[in-house]
């Protein structure tokens, strides 16, 4: 339930951080997400894979979608990328590990302050 | 243990980011754009992808204008302006083309100044030292201060460039045109001076070569006589521009031939490079005589160096005063090239020499001092700062003398200290061809032409025109020194002031044709006139095909439509080879041919000389001149630079002297007649053929594939790039499509009651390769087909496919 949780509020986040900042706020948000429920590192890594990837994903789909690959496909070839997929799949992975390290990042930052405790099993 | 393990995410996830936002070099692949950067979705190239060709808010606050400008974009995103004066007119334009074609506009403005190092790094070093010593920003300096000599010169530039630098000033980065992205770097303030280098740009495209240097190493190897044989100033046989019959009513000014001077024998080891054949351009005007409809029609086609984005955009500007309609190259306000409404005009250039190389005498190797006239004159120093990305800035220092930019010497192409060679030019004048063209966009009549285009000196260009009224006409204007016979064709003295320049022919002195007899003007960069002409003049790069071609249809065309035009514009027929060919075919000894190497014989043979994109038989002739050129020319290959005579003087050479000493190969111990070159370089076209054939199984080598017409991307980029494109012609021909320089811009209008005009250009008007308009005219320029003209005199409001967007002053 918190990893949805998490994985929503980056989602939200970096959607919301990139109309007003430059890319490199994806890990702000993730950052922040990764650091404000307590769960695992494995679990705020994920989240932070999944809520950068997906919302970067969608976009990405959409505007290839919608311009019919007008753009992707060049990019694509100047990338020395044979197929415009390999370049949205690439782009995608590229937003995940920012968000799965910087979600970790987020959760070490928790951790500091945490006492030794040891959590429930499926937190 | 908690501590170093956040110690450790964050390094590697911050580490990670900056990383992907800078640009790296990645092995195998080169450098490449900072990728998190790039590949961001909200900011990145993605958003440069572009669902609906326009996407402009539909209002926007300016506080510089001072009334509401109205811009109708057509569905071909064509704007036509509308302004209630001229501050407001040139600020809508300059926003409107940045909204095309910023990126395009500030990197020809970075080529001009020899910047490029500066995007794209120490590539391009030579590239910018070469361009800086040319002297074009220098040029432009000296441009610029004499249009600031009247305030009203610089007041339209500056609109212009408020106008481009409102809509710059709106951009965030996920807005910058992709190349910012993919290049890594951001749009600068345009300004006044930029759009003076693109004039100079254009004057070193259309004006910035000669063969001086390489003239002098041909007399010194092969002899005056030979060289005046192979390169006779005006051979027999031309079509000139100016009819011969022309009366010229004025008395020259006298040029002074110093008693004693003397051609300079030597060796340079360097020259200016050559201009790509193919370069020229087409236009001519009929009278409402030979017409149909009873009006005027111009036509114009500039041949020029193909580029992605086009380098024309098109549009309407409208205010009181002015209503146009042409295109123009991003960065230079106005129209350039088209039509107002009373005249239509069109230009091609008209090449001269006006250039000249003087070897200068320095006292020393500081260069401080050089000798003239028996004393030591101070030289100048120009300081050029060429900023690299990613490396050092690298200074150059060019001297000056009072000729121009000493471009060669030891810091630059050549090893000797005593060889130094100052370029005379007039490109590098202080000079206002825009206003010209501001002029021109309001002309009313042929008759107020005359006074207006004398500011257009560098680079000369015939200008034909047709009127409403029904005249037409051809002016050839430029700025064009006077010369003694044969001055500075070749390497001069520069010690000696008998070599100086003895000034320029004046205006009123300017070749021109009204309404002659024959019905028609033309020009097609061939040689203005005959040897009539009271001036002497030098013209290196002449044509002598495509305007005989023009001239003898013209001739022959009566009851002229729009449709007969567009036909001639469209024209493949290849003079060239129907001269040559025939000489060719007959002198190849077909005794010698093995059954099996008669195919290229026998397709030749039944040629009709047209080159449309799908016959193979213009591929078989191409090669089989060049070979034949190659075989017959090549005692002009060699170390130091020559060039080769052109291809009239070598159908001269096959028709009326076939005994002569250039049929012999240099490389063999045979003395080889004509018939040994005609029969070998057959042979080597079926091997080149075979050849080609092998490398592309996929394809006949039809024309089109076989010449490969391509418009490259400005950085060469080829997935911005097309190739490939099914289109006939060549150089020498009406339709000039070669691999890489043909039609750039289609232009066709019937000056009648009501206008009537078509254009096309190899392009599209946004300068986006992410929008659908990056290369929407393509396919129809390149068939040969036209979109039709709207001019409009008042705000089309009400029509479904126009869009309207308005750039208001601010509401108080």
């Amino acid at each position: 339930m918190k990893f949805l949780l998490k994985f929503i509020v980056i989602g939200i986040l970096t959607y919301l951080f990139e109309q007003f900042f430059p890319w490199w706020s994806i890990a702000i948000a993730a950052f922040l997400g990764g650091m404000i429920f307590k769960t695992r590192g494995l679990n705020s890594f994920l989240a932070g894979a999944l809520g950068v990837g997906l919302v970067w994903l969608w976009f990405v789909w959409r505007i290839d979608y919608e311009t019919d690959s007008i753009l992707t496909a060049k990019i694509a070839m100047l990338f020395q990328l044979e197929n415009k997929n390999f370049l949205i799949a690439f782009t995608v992975l590229l937003g995940s590990l920012i968000g799965a390290l910087s979600a970790w990042s987020g959760y070490n930052f928790r951790s500091l302050f945490e006492k030794k405790k040891r959590g429930g099993y499926y937190s | 243990m908690k501590f170093l393990r956040f110690l450790l995410s964050f390094i590697i996830s911050a580490g990670l980011i900056l990383f992907l936002n800078q640009p790296a070099y990645l092995p195998g692949i080169g450098d490449i754009p900072p990728t998190g950067k790039v590949l961001d979705p909200f900011h990145g190239f993605w958003q440069n992808a572009e669902k609906d060709p326009l996407d402009l808010e539909i209002t926007l606050n300016h506080p510089e204008l001072s009334e509401e400008v109205q811009i109708l974009y057509e569905k071909n995103l064509i704007p036509h302006i509308f302004a209630n004066n001229d501050y407001d007119l040139y600020f809508a334009q300059g926003y409107a083309t940045a909204y095309h074609r910023l990126w395009q506009m500030e990197f020809l403005s970075y080529v001009a100044a020899g910047r490029i190092s500066e995007i794209l790094g120490e590539v391009a070093l030579n590239f910018d030292r070469r361009q800086r010593r040319k002297g074009l920003a220098y040029g432009a300096e000296n441009s610029l201060k004499k249009l600031e000599e009247d305030e009203i010169n610089i007041r339209f530039l500056e609109a212009y460039a408020d106008g481009v630098n409102a809509y710059v000033s709106r951009l965030k980065y996920k807005d910058y045109p992709v190349e910012y992205k993919l290049l890594n770097y951001r749009p600068e303030k345009w300004t006044p001076f930029k759009t003076i280098l693109l004039l100079k740009y254009m004057a070193d495209d259309l004006s910035g070569s000669d063969y001086d240097l390489q003239n002098t190493n041909m007399v010194t190897l092969f002899g005056k006589e030979r060289f005046d044989f192979l390169f006779p100033d005006i051979p027999e046989g031309i079509d000139p521009i100016i009819p011969s019959d022309t009366k010229w009513n004025f008395d020259p000014v006298e040029v002074k031939t110093p008693q004693k001077f003397s051609i300079r024998t030597k060796f340079s080891p360097v020259a200016p490079e050559s201009p790509e054949e193919g370069m020229g351009s087409n236009n001519w005007a009929v009278s409402p005589g030979k017409t149909r409809n009873g009006y005027a029609i111009l036509c114009n086609d500039p041949h020029l160096r193909f580029a992605m984005p086009s380098i024309w955009y098109a549009q309407q500007l409208k205010a009181p005063g002015i209503n146009t309609y042409g295109v123009t190259i991003p960065g230079l306000p106005g129209v350039l090239l088209g039509f107002n409404d009373s005249i239509a005009w069109g230009l091609t250039n008209a090449p001269r020499d006006l250039r000249d190389w003087y070897q200068i005498t320095f006292k020393s190797g500081e260069k401080e001092e050089y000798l003239y006239d028996g004393k030591w004159l101070k030289t100048q120093k120009r300081v050029e700062d060429i900023k690299i990305k990613g490396n050092n800035t690298y200074t150059d220092t060019v001297i000056y003398t009072h000729y121009g930019p000493v471009m060669y010497d030891d810091t630059y192409a050549i090893d000797s200290s005593r060889m130094n060679f100052s370029l005379r030019w007039t490109a590098h004048n202080g000079s206002r061809e825009i206003l010209m063209i501001y002029h021109l966009n309001r002309v009313n009549n042929i008759f107020e032409i005359g006074d207006m285009i004398n500011d257009f000196e560098c680079p000369p260009q015939n200008i034909a025109v047709a009127t409403r009224q029904g005249d037409i006409g051809m002016f050839i204007e430029g700025k064009f020194p006077l010369r003694w016979k044969e001055q500075g064709k070749f390497l001069m003295d520069g010690s000696d002031p008998i070599y100086e320049w003895q000034g320029y022919i004046p205006d009123a002195h300017d070749a021109k044709v009204i309404n002659p007899s024959r019905g028609f003007v033309s020009s097609a960069n061939q040689h203005p006139f005959t040897e009539d002409y009271p001036y002497y003049y030098y013209n290196n790069t002449a044509e002598y095909f495509r305007n005989r071609r023009i001239n003898e249809k013209l001739s022959t065309l009566t009851d002229i439509t729009i449709e007969e035009m567009m036909l001639l514009q469209n024209d493949t027929y290849h003079l060239l080879a129907s001269e040559a060919l025939p000489l060719i075919l007959d002198g190849l000894d077909t005794t010698l041919l093995q059954p099996d190497q008669f195919e290229i014989y026998d397709n030749l043979r039944n040629w009709n000389y047209l080159t449309e994109p799908n016959q193979v038989s213009p591929s078989y002739f191409e090669v089989w001149w060049n070979k034949l050129y190659e075989f017959l020319w090549d005692e002009f290959d060699r170390e130091i630079p020559l060039v080769k005579p052109n291809d009239f003087i070598t159908i001269k050479i096959l028709r009326d002297h076939p005994q002569d000493s250039a049929f012999d190969r240099v490389d063999t111990p045979e003395k080889e007649n004509i018939a040994d070159v005609l029969f070998g370089s057959y042979l080597a076209t079926i091997d080149s053929i075979q050849n080609w054939r092998d490398k592309h199984p996929e394809t006949e080598p039809v024309w089109y594939q076989f010449k490969n017409t391509r418009l490259m991307h400005l950085t060469n980029l080829s997935p911005f790039s097309l190739t490939r494109i099914q289109t006939g012609g060549n150089k020498h021909i009406v339709n000039a499509n070669g691999p890489t320089w043909g039609t750039s811009w289609r232009l066709i209008v019937e000056m009648g009651d009501r206008i009537r005009a078509f254009g096309i250009y190899p392009g599209g008007q946004s300068g986006n390769p992410g929008n659908p308009a990056y290369d929407s005219f393509v396919d129809d320029w390149a068939s040969g087909r036209y979109f039709k003209i709207n001019f409009w005199y008042e705000p089309v409001l009400d029509q479904d496919d126009v869009i309207t967007f308005r750039l208001s002053p601010l509401n108080e």
